[in-house]
């Protein structure tokens, strides 16, 4: 019950906060030079064609009224039209979601792998020469901007040992897993840099908690106590962690979708901001805004889960 | 853990922390040197030496119009310093005092910036540059103050923490009694205790913005200038990766060395710090 509470709180907080983000990308939109219409359209256009342009989008009636206007179109599902598509945002974004989505699962299953085996290996020989190693690769890992990474394993494993594709997305589970790997590497390089240290610290802290000493004495060793115990309880401030990385990990991905040619979110966002088609980078940047917050929402579920103490006192 | 443990862990950190201020040095004085140490000008053509080698005439060769890659390097150290480094000063300045007017004045004003707080922190940080960028322009300014609104945010909540725990503190209360206005006890009892903090963020900071520079260079989003920058050097390289790859790993390898260098000088600061602070 208390539980329950608590995240209809978080929902009602999370859709606050969009409110916020539409509301900022209202501002920002009317706030460019000239409106909306005179950037879209560029330096080029005729005075006579900006005016069209700033009727059809309604830019010409005042401001609440255009508000207005811009809610109800959101609550309908209605982005506006895409400048260099000709179709609706929404439809161009669906079109290209999942690919994003799925370059998202593939790092989330990479980085998992990554961050608890690396953590494992520090933890368990604490101070050691291994786990300074595992404590120093972050920092590296972290110095590097991930659009770098990608060119390096780009350079790697495409050009000098063709084993991926360079760009690209290849039809079929096989194929799509294929062109997806450097991505999803790429991104795991960043993601794991944070959070290898976090699940180490809470590592070492729960292995030296009185619960594992604990389940220790009635003889339980290896993997049972490592996953039946300490990898629970440690994970948690990981999980924390996660939820805030997940808005960065989308931006890489805008990124890496760029340098490797996928057709996602990314890509769209890149290619409207290059070509000025402002109601395509604003509904990418919404859709952005609600995956980071259903990721923050969904990991606050798995914590109230695993962590029966969260919630209001 | 045993005080000689203590002992050696701290003069390995301050060896780090030495390392990186002589890394990050390195940096400043290339940049600043440049056109004294640079062997060639970063414009200078020379197409008929085009994708030379690495030679003594050129240490990292020449791109695709043969000019010299180590100049441009040296040069790009200028632009992407100077602006990574406003931009994140800007963001620390701002954060800073956000938090500080947020966290010392309590009630709506506290509810409403920290409600500004989150919106800032939901959509990704390149996402919220891109979209600033679209309003403000891609100008040298506006790349700095596009950077400094998306990433004012981790200062603010730093500050913001640090003077919660500070505002109860006793002192601040008998600053308050002694009949000191808001603005010199925030300014003078309460700013020391926060300031330090954001420094040591700071350091880190300054990576994530050079980054995010050569990023936006890298995707022709970024600065629209003729001067050579680590991120469109990366991308211009990456036509002739399968032969001249080091027109893009030299660029890349000079944002990873700034990174190291600012990494151990931010690792060493907060040691310094907690030492102090006798944690």
């Amino acid at each position: 019950m208390r539980r329950a509470r608590y995240l209809a709180r978080r929902v009602a907080g999370v859709l606050v906060t969009l409110w916020g983000v539409s509301l900022l990308l209202f501002v920002l939109l009317q706030l460019q030079p000239g409106g909306p219409a005179e950037a879209m359209l560029g330096i080029t256009a005729t005075p006579s064609q900006i005016a069209a342009l700033n009727r059809e989008l309604g830019h010409d009636r005042p401001l609440p009224a255009r508000y207005l206007h811009y809610v109800a179109g959101l609550a309908h599902g209605d982005l506006g039209e895409s400048v260099i598509f000709g179709r609706p945002v929404t439809e161009v974004i669906a079109a290209a979601l999942p690919t994003t989505l799925k370059l998202g699962a593939y790092v989330l299953l990479l980085s998992g792998i990554a961050t608890v085996s690396l953590a494992t290996l520090a933890a368990s020989r604490r101070g050691g020469p291994v786990d300074h190693v595992i404590r120093v690769l972050p920092m590296v890992g972290l110095g590097m901007p991930s659009f770098w990474i990608a060119v390096v394993l780009l350079f790697l494993f495409a050009l000098r040992l063709p084993v991926f594709p360079a760009g690209g997305l290849q039809p079929g589970l096989v194929g799509g897993l294929r062109s997806l790997f450097l991505p999803a590497v790429t991104l795991s390089v960043v993601v794991s840099a944070i959070l290898v240290r976090s699940l180490r610290r809470g590592l070492i802290d729960t292995m030296e908690s009185d619960h594992v000493t604990a389940a220790r004495a009635r003889g339980l060793t290896g993997a049972r106590l490592l996953l039946g115990h300490v990898l629970p309880n440690a994970a948690i401030p990981t999980l924390t962690l996660l939820s805030l990385v997940s808005a960065s990990l989308l931006g890489g991905a805008v990124v890496v979708e760029s340098v490797f040619a996928l057709p996602g979110i990314g890509q769209l966002l890149v290619d409207g901001f290059r070509r000025h088609d402002v109601p395509l980078v604003m509904g990418v940047a919404l859709l952005t805004a609600v995956l980071v917050m259903t990721v923050n929402l969904l990991m606050d579920v798995v914590h109230a889960l695993l962590d029966p103490r969260v919630g209001p006192r | 853990m045993s005080d000689i443990a203590t002992v050696r862990r701290r003069r390995v950190r301050s060896t780090g922390l030495l390392i990186g201020v002589a890394i990050v040095g390195g940096y400043l004085l290339a940049a600043l040197f440049a056109p004294w140490i640079a062997p060639a000008g970063p414009h200078e053509l020379n197409v008929a030496d085009a994708l030379a080698r690495p030679s003594a005439e050129h240490p990292l060769g020449t791109d695709d119009l043969g000019r010299d890659v180590l100049s441009r390097l040296l040069y790009a150290a200028r632009v992407d310093l100077a602006l990574g480094v406003a931009a994140a000063v800007t963001a620390y300045v701002l954060g800073t005092m956000v938090g500080l007017v947020s966290g010392y004045a309590g009630g709506w004003l506290d509810l409403v910036l920290t409600r500004v707080m989150d919106v800032v922190q939901t959509m990704p940080v390149i996402v919220t540059i891109m979209i600033l960028l679209l309003v403000i322009g891609r100008g040298p300014v506006g790349i700095v103050v596009a950077l400094a609104l998306a990433g004012w945010v981790g200062y603010a909540r730093l500050a913001r923490g640090t003077v919660l725990a500070a505002r109860n503190l006793d002192y601040v209360a008998a600053a308050r009694l002694a009949g000191l206005g808001h603005r010199r006890v925030l300014l003078r009892h309460v700013l020391p205790n926060v300031w330090t903090h954001g420094v040591v963020f700071l350091a880190s900071d300054i990576v994530a913005s050079v980054g995010a520079i050569a990023t936006m260079g890298y995707l022709g989003i970024g600065l629209e200038v003729s001067a050579p920058e680590w991120g469109r050097m990366i991308s211009a390289g990456q036509a002739f990766l399968a032969t001249n790859w080091w027109l893009s790993v030299a660029p890349g390898l000079a944002i990873v060395v700034l990174g190291l260098g600012l990494a151990l000088v931010s690792d060493g600061l907060t040691d310094r710090l907690t030492d102090r602070l006798g944690r």
